[in-house]
């Protein structure tokens, strides 16, 4: 039986927590909830990266793609048996 | 042969570069050397977030004084309807008069009030006006703008229609500290009043008025000063504690955000050798005209600000406060677009996934 490996992807995590850092802060800064020019947004940013690369790390992995891989088949080797 | 995901990932980074990038240019403007010293004038200081003391110059202003500082404003911009706020120049059809606002109110390009023997006023305007009182007196050899009592007493009674009371000297928790005082007023696209603010004392805070007729204090996180970015801001101010004559020389001026959390972007800067010793002076921005279309975005922004001279000695003014922009682009909805780009990237691209590794 084929055994199962973890593929995790921290810079996309991190790449996508920028992103949404980045769109936290706009949303928060557009609501009058924090001020530009303040840490918060900074924070929030940090955040954002910090939670993508948490969930890139730690979150539920996905199922394998396919089917698993059927079982090397053995070859018997004819000319030793004789 | 690329990954899709990554061709998506960089579109989505290109967006977001375009969006922002923008805002983060139009943001960090370049230093600025106002008295051309040739030292920026923000590096007048080593720490932007000081608080000042005033010096050694007295606080705070005379009635009298800051009803004469204010009756400049209003001998300029009067109040025909009574409502507190100085009236916009308006065009022929009633429009706002954005670019006739410099002319009206302080040299063009320059924004600050024509004063001087040789560049008075606009005298014709003012007596066509029936606005022709103010007086040009001489202290220690120099010309001033001195408000008549009539004019001095008449801008009080406005400055109380619009809420504020020039003898409200109680208080802490100073915002803006130091001898430089002051009233603005500010202005939406279409010239209608939005907001106002005044502090003449060292003791306290810039303070507004409610609907209710109680003041608050201005410029804070839950009461910011409003500013519509099509709009307009007027203001007038005086150094407190010197003569006219004797105001700030060689004086250099900044405001600036920290951007990120950061100290010193630079709003804008400016400095004057102010060889006639001005001690007062008025004058206004507008934004409509002045502010980048990329800057024009809505939002809160902590900002602060300092003026210093070393003439007269001492003399340092700071202030720190929130402006909230309106009337621009509204980052929520850009925002909302990020975090479900960015929600969905993490869902479908980021999270780990299961492979199939060889057999047992």
């Amino acid at each position: 039986m084929s055994s199962q490996n973890v593929k995790r992807h921290p810079i996309r995590g991190a790449l996508y927590g920028v992103l949404l850092g980045l769109g936290l802060a706009l949303a928060a800064v557009g609501q009058g909830i924090v001020a530009l020019g303040t840490y918060p947004p900074f924070l929030i940013l940090l955040f954002g990266i910090a939670a993508g690369v948490a969930w890139s790390m730690f979150g539920p992995a996905k199922s394998p793609k396919g089917a698993e891989p059927p079982k090397p088949i053995e070859i018997l080797d004819t000319n030793t048996a004789e | 042969m690329a990954n899709p995901w990554s061709k998506r990932l960089m579109a989505g980074m290109c967006v977001g570069a375009l969006l922002f990038g923008p805002l983060f240019v139009a943001s960090a403007g370049a230093q600025t050397d106002g008295d051309d010293d040739g030292v920026p004038d923000e590096d007048l200081t080593d720490n932007p977030t000081a608080t000042g003391s005033g010096g050694n110059l007295p606080s705070p202003l005379p009635l009298e004084t800051t009803a004469d500082v204010i009756a400049i404003l209003y001998q300029l911009m009067p109040d025909l309807d009574a409502d507190g706020f100085p009236d916009f120049p308006r065009n022929a059809d009633g429009t706002p008069d954005f670019a006739g606002l410099n002319s009206f109110i302080g040299e063009p390009g320059d924004r600050d009030l024509r004063t001087g023997p040789d560049d008075q006023i606009d005298q014709e305007f003012l007596e066509a006006e029936d606005l022709n009182n103010i007086q040009i007196t001489m202290a220690d050899g120099t010309e001033v703008f001195v408000a008549t009592t009539e004019s001095a007493q008449h801008a009080l009674q406005q400055v109380q229609a619009a809420g504020g009371d020039l003898g409200q000297v109680a208080g802490s928790g100073s915002a803006l500290s130091g001898p430089c005082y002051g009233i603005t007023f500010s202005y939406d696209s279409n010239g209608d009043p939005l907001d106002m603010a005044f502090d003449f004392s060292d003791a306290t805070p810039p303070f507004t008025s409610t609907p209710g007729g109680d003041y608050e204090q201005a410029f804070t996180s839950g009461n910011p000063f409003r500013v519509d970015v099509d709009g307009a801001v007027i203001y007038t101010g005086i150094a407190g504690g010197v003569p006219p004559g004797s105001g700030p020389m060689e004086h250099d001026w900044f405001i600036e955000m920290n951007f990120l959390g950061f100290d010193g972007t630079n709003v804008d800067a400016g400095g004057d050798p102010n060889t006639a010793g001005e001690n007062r002076n008025a004058g206004s921005v507008s934004l409509k005209e002045d502010l980048p279309a990329a800057a024009k975005i809505n939002g809160l922004m902590a900002i602060n600000g300092q003026m210093m001279a070393p003439i007269p000695a001492d003399f340092f003014c700071v202030g720190s406060g929130f402006v909230e922009f309106e009337g621009g682009i509204d980052p929520t909805l850009p925002g909302a677009a990020l975090v479900l780009l960015s929600t969905v990237g993490l869902l479908f691209n980021a999270r780990p996934a299961l492979t199939w590794g060889g057999a047992e």
